[in-house]
């Protein structure tokens, strides 16, 4: 019986001069793995205008439905994203939201993207509803091309 | 009435496709007969309605005995073809021409509209290459300015000239053409024009690809997210499937059927719906709905109350009028349920209650020549299309302004040679005369003399010594045919129809022999419904109010004791009538009618005699603010009934979505103030509405309201690719056709001296429900006034010219002399559209 008791503590003591895996979590942050699916986030040209020009295949192939989507015809003179299309209402319903990252999959203009950022505790239900404004990217933090439409040109 | 000789179809005959044996009819096109027995082809430049193009190269087909490839659309079935639609040089054929149509063709699928309907998507996933070869730049064109409803992409156009063909052959009017050459070649209007037409509309439809989509429509949903509806609208005949989310509606299209695995629109639809229908039911939209029931608050004003309340005033207003105090007005677009329910209200359920349908109608005389007219009708649209008339005569018919889904209809079938079209009318328009022969001009005061004359001479002899001296070639027309149909417009004068002319064309139906039949045609939408339904003051559902036995029958459905009314006063007359104050109350179901009513001042008076006025409407007007209790009613898509086509084809109206707000359905309405009434029967469905309707109408009581529903996924097949026959649905026909021996009547005499106005409503004009779609306002035709050339040279006009209308401080162009093919009759100024009332 005092065999096993001091087998026991053997591990017990071998743990305790072992490095710590937890971490002091809101100061300290684990690295996240490259594909992580966090918090959606809207991607920008390095212009500025938006990516995503509203075609609502995110909506479509999303599982929980927790995407909803209006588009509008952009005005040529102050264009919004660099289709003649752009999302007038983007909003994403976090609490239904299975971060199953279809909608980046499905995605043909590379405009939404899953980020980093999964801190999503909120105190309203009303406040996980995300809309455009606040999953928008800085434009720079895009995909560094330039639209690939170009104004009519010829004929 | 005596079943028609129908044209019999062709000949079956062996054709081996892909090595199996297969009957198609001898003669008809290879393409569509293969799709007609589901083997499909894929095809963009065909369409069933249109000629052969042959341009998009698709259809390539392997036929024993040829070197090459050939392509199905422009071939015939013969006996003993053998084809291959399976081999490797078809597969390749087909590869290479998808990678040809895509080598302009921009990647901007998410943009498009067209995106999940586009058959160039389709085709690329089944057919083409998956990737894209070509490294050189795109063709890119220009934005031009075109429609104001249909916007124009011609980058994506893969030049199969549907639209071309469709405005040139169906729309009749050259107005879309191709343009430039070689590489350059695009499509386009002359002229950057609008596509001004009144199917123009179709061609969005019809277009394969994104190169045509609609503007209204432009970028406010993805079609896969929307709900579809197979309806019916208030406005047109015809089906039609609503698009909405939400309640709200997005698009209207001809029914959408089952193809590829999916409902979506049938791009080969030979169901082409008017703009009217696609573009002036966006109303749906309008903010301005009612949806909650109110009151009379006193002084004027309306206070919004409960359903329970309302209903129960309505009722109390009801039962405590006396007898033949209580009188209902029957909107022309309410479905077959309201009409009956509303003949039950009023005959059944209050003391001998007046009902009537025809406010169109400006005198009494006119809508009971309408009524008789509507009840003799027996004319099938679909036998016309078939071929079994040989002649047919459209007398004082302005269909394109007043009804055009049946205006096109009965153009196709001329232009298809299935009739031979010959039009007796005081204007003739191009959209007919291009087809028709011979044509008759008369002054609208003569067509009813001359359309005795004719009768007459028909009575004497067919053979040429009788015809009348001045309408030889159209008496011959006529005597030549055994079977034929005689149309005759309802509207063309707005609604003081001349009543001699309905007897005369009855007359000349009964003079031409029991092969030919008679179609009266109006702008109200359901108005065979309302004959038919029993909201006429002389009709009940199963016969005239004559008839005791008609009346036992009845009262058997109505479920309460019906006695014969002295007297049946149409809508015209109980209109004066309520001006002079008989009535306690006055129910208006519907009344969109009278909103823009010539007789204005005859309707508010009746409104302010009237002790209580009941509304039932979906939208305000001064109308619903003069009524004591306001009914919120519902939509088109919103609603479940039936509706009856201007040739009895039954269409299903169907709830897709649940009213606006407080709104209910309007055969809730009817029944909640029946069973308020004390009803001894008792509707818990529209289906159970129209189970009363069909046992009134003697039909198969088997028969269901979802049978009218286009394609019911439950009877389809599940097989991928098979594209359906046009017409899968049951077709359910209502004709009464009671035809007695009608007094030949005398014609009014011709007026004479000095120009005299010929005023039209327009079905896109000033409309209760269509001026509230704000697409409505591109469609509005320009009042225009049409002038005999002679005419105009006398008067010193020309074209383009304005003039002013003496009395009136209306300027108007005139336009468009050329138009009128052969001359208008001397004297005669066409001025279409009406000077609007204001709301």
């Amino acid at each position: 019986m005092l065999v096993d008791l001091f087998k026991g503590f053997a591990v017990t003591f071998k743990h305790i001069f072992r490095p710590r895996v937890t971490l002091e979590y809101p100061e300290v942050k684990r690295p996240l793995p490259p594909y992580f699916r966090g918090r959606h986030r809207l991607q920008r040209y390095e212009n500025g205008l938006e990516r995503c020009v509203g075609c609502a295949l995110c909506a479509a192939v999303c599982p929980s439905e927790a995407i909803y989507l209006e588009a509008a015809e952009n005005d040529p003179a102050n264009p919004v994203s660099a289709g003649e299309r752009y999302a007038r209402v983007y909003q994403i319903h976090q609490l239904r939201c299975i971060w199953c990252g279809f909608c980046e999959e499905a995605c043909p203009e590379d405009a939404i993207v899953m980020g980093p950022d999964f801190e999503l505790a909120n105190y309203r239900r009303d406040q996980f509803i995300c809309d455009k404004q606040a999953m928008l990217d800085p434009p720079d933090k895009g995909f560094g091309k330039e639209p690939n439409l170009k104004v009519n040109t010829a004929l | 009435m005596t079943p028609l000789n129908v044209p019999p179809p062709p000949d079956n005959v062996t054709v081996t496709v892909n090595g199996a044996p297969m009957q198609l009819p001898k003669g008809k096109n290879l393409l569509q007969a293969l799709l007609d027995v589901g083997h499909y082809i894929p095809h963009y430049c065909y369409h069933p309605r249109l000629s052969v193009a042959g341009n998009c190269r698709l259809c390539l087909i392997e036929l024993e005995g040829r070197p090459k490839p050939e392509i199905a659309c422009n071939m015939v079935v013969a006996d003993g073809l053998k084809i291959r639609t399976d081999s490797e040089l078809v597969d390749s054929c087909r590869k290479g021409m998808m990678e040809f149509l895509l080598i302009n063709h921009p990647l901007d699928c998410p943009i498009c509209d067209r995106g999940g309907e586009c058959m160039l998507q389709r085709y690329s996933v089944e057919y083409g290459w998956g990737t894209a070869r070509t490294i050189d730049p795109r063709r890119r064109f220009h934005k031009p300015q075109f429609d104001p409803l249909i916007d124009i992409e011609r980058n994506r156009c893969i030049m199969c000239t549907r639209c071309v063909r469709f405005c040139d052959e169906i729309a009749g009017e050259h107005v879309m053409g191709v343009f430039g050459h070689g590489n350059r070649n695009y499509i386009g209007t002359y002229g950057n024009g609008p596509v001004s037409n009144p199917f123009s509309g179709n061609v969005i439809d019809i277009c394969p690809v994104g190169c045509l989509t609609s503007k209204p429509f432009r970028f406010k949903a993805r079609v896969w997210e929307l709900r579809q509806t197979n309806t019916t609208t208030r406005t047109c005949n015809g089906a039609v499937t609503a698009w909405t989310r939400a309640g709200k509606l997005y698009r209207v299209t001809p029914p959408t059927r089952r193809r590829h695995g999916a409902y979506t629109i049938d791009e080969d639809t030979d169901e082409f719906i008017s703009n009217e229908a696609r573009f002036g039911t966006h109303y749906a939209n309008h903010d301005d709905r009612l949806t909650t029931p109110m009151i009379a608050a006193g002084d004027g004003a309306q206070m919004t109350t409960s359903w329970k309340s309302a209903l129960e005033a309505a009722a109390r207003a009801l039962r405590n009028a006396g007898r033949g105090e209580a009188c209902f007005l029957a909107g022309e677009r309410s479905t077959n349920e309201e009409f009956y329910l509303l003949g039950r209200l009023a005959r059944g359920l209050c003391r001998a209650g007046h009902i009537d349908w025809r406010m169109r109608f400006t005198s009494e005389a006119a809508a009971r020549a309408a009524g008789d007219a509507l009840r003799a009708s027996d004319g099938d649209l679909d036998l016309l299309a078939r071929g079994a008339y040989g002649a047919t005569l459209m007398i004082h018919a302005d269909l394109l302004g007043t009804a055009p889904d049946i205006a096109l209809r009965i153009k196709e079938a001329a232009r298809a040679g299935k009739t031979r079209l010959a039009l007796l009318d005081a204007r003739v328009d191009e959209f007919f005369g291009r087809f028709a022969d011979p044509v008759y001009l008369e002054q609208p005061e003569a067509l009813a003399t001359a359309v005795n004359n004719l009768a007459a001479a028909l009575e004497h002899g067919r053979d040429e010594a009788h015809a009348p001296a001045d309408g030889a070639p159209l008496f011959n027309h006529l005597a030549q045919h055994e079977q034929g149909l005689i149309v005759l417009g309802l509207d063309a004068a707005g609604g003081a129809l001349n009543p001699a002319l309905v007897p005369a064309a009855l007359r000349l139906v009964q003079a031409l022999g029991a092969g030919w039949q008679f179609l009266a045609v109006t702008a109200a939408r359901n108005a065979r419904g309302a004959v038919a339904a029993g909201a006429q003051s002389d009709r009940l559902p199963t016969g005239p109010v004559t008839d005791p036995e008609a009346l036992r029958s009845t009262s058997e459905l109505y479920g309460a004791p019906l006695e014969a009314p002295e007297e049946t006063p149409a809508a015209p007359e109980l209109l004066r009538r309520a001006a002079a104050g008989q009535f306690k109350v006055l129910f208006l179901h519907r009344c969109d009618e009278l909103v823009h009513h010539p007789q204005r001042e005859l309707i508010e008076q009746a409104l302010a005699a009237t002790e209580t006025v009941i509304a039932v409407d979906i939208f305000p007007s001064w109308i619903t603010r003069h009524a004591d209790i306001v009914l919120p009613g519902s939509l088109f898509y919103e609603n479940d009934g039936t509706m009856t086509d201007i040739d009895g084809t039954l269409q299903r109206m169907s709830r897709g979505d649940r009213p606006r707000g407080d709104a209910q359905e309007e055969w809730r309405i009817l029944e909640s103030i029946a069973v308020l009434m004390s009803a001894a029967r008792r509707h818990k469905s529209a289906q159970s509405i129209f189970g009363d309707l069909l046992k009134a109408w003697n039909a198969p009581t088997l028969f269901r309201l979802d049978d009218l529903l286009l394609d019911p996924p439950s009877l389809l097949p599940q097989t991928n690719h098979v594209l359906l026959s046009r017409r899968t649905r049951p077709n359910f026909k209502l004709i009464l056709a009671e035809r007695g021996a009608q007094p030949p009547a005398q014609a009014a005499p011709a007026a004479g001296g000095g120009l005299r106005l010929l005023w039209n409503m327009h079905s896109q004009g000033p409309d209760h429900l269509g001026s509230r779609s704000s697409e409505f306002d591109a469609l509005h035709p320009q009042p225009r006034l049409e002038l005999n050339p002679a005419d105009a040279a006398a008067l010193g006009l020309a074209d383009g010219d304005w003039v002013r209308l003496a009395g009136g401080e209306v300027y108007l162009p005139v336009i468009q002399l050329e138009r009128a093919i052969g001359p208008l009759p001397d004297e005669a100024l066409y001025q279409e559209e009406a000077v609007e009332t204001p709301a």
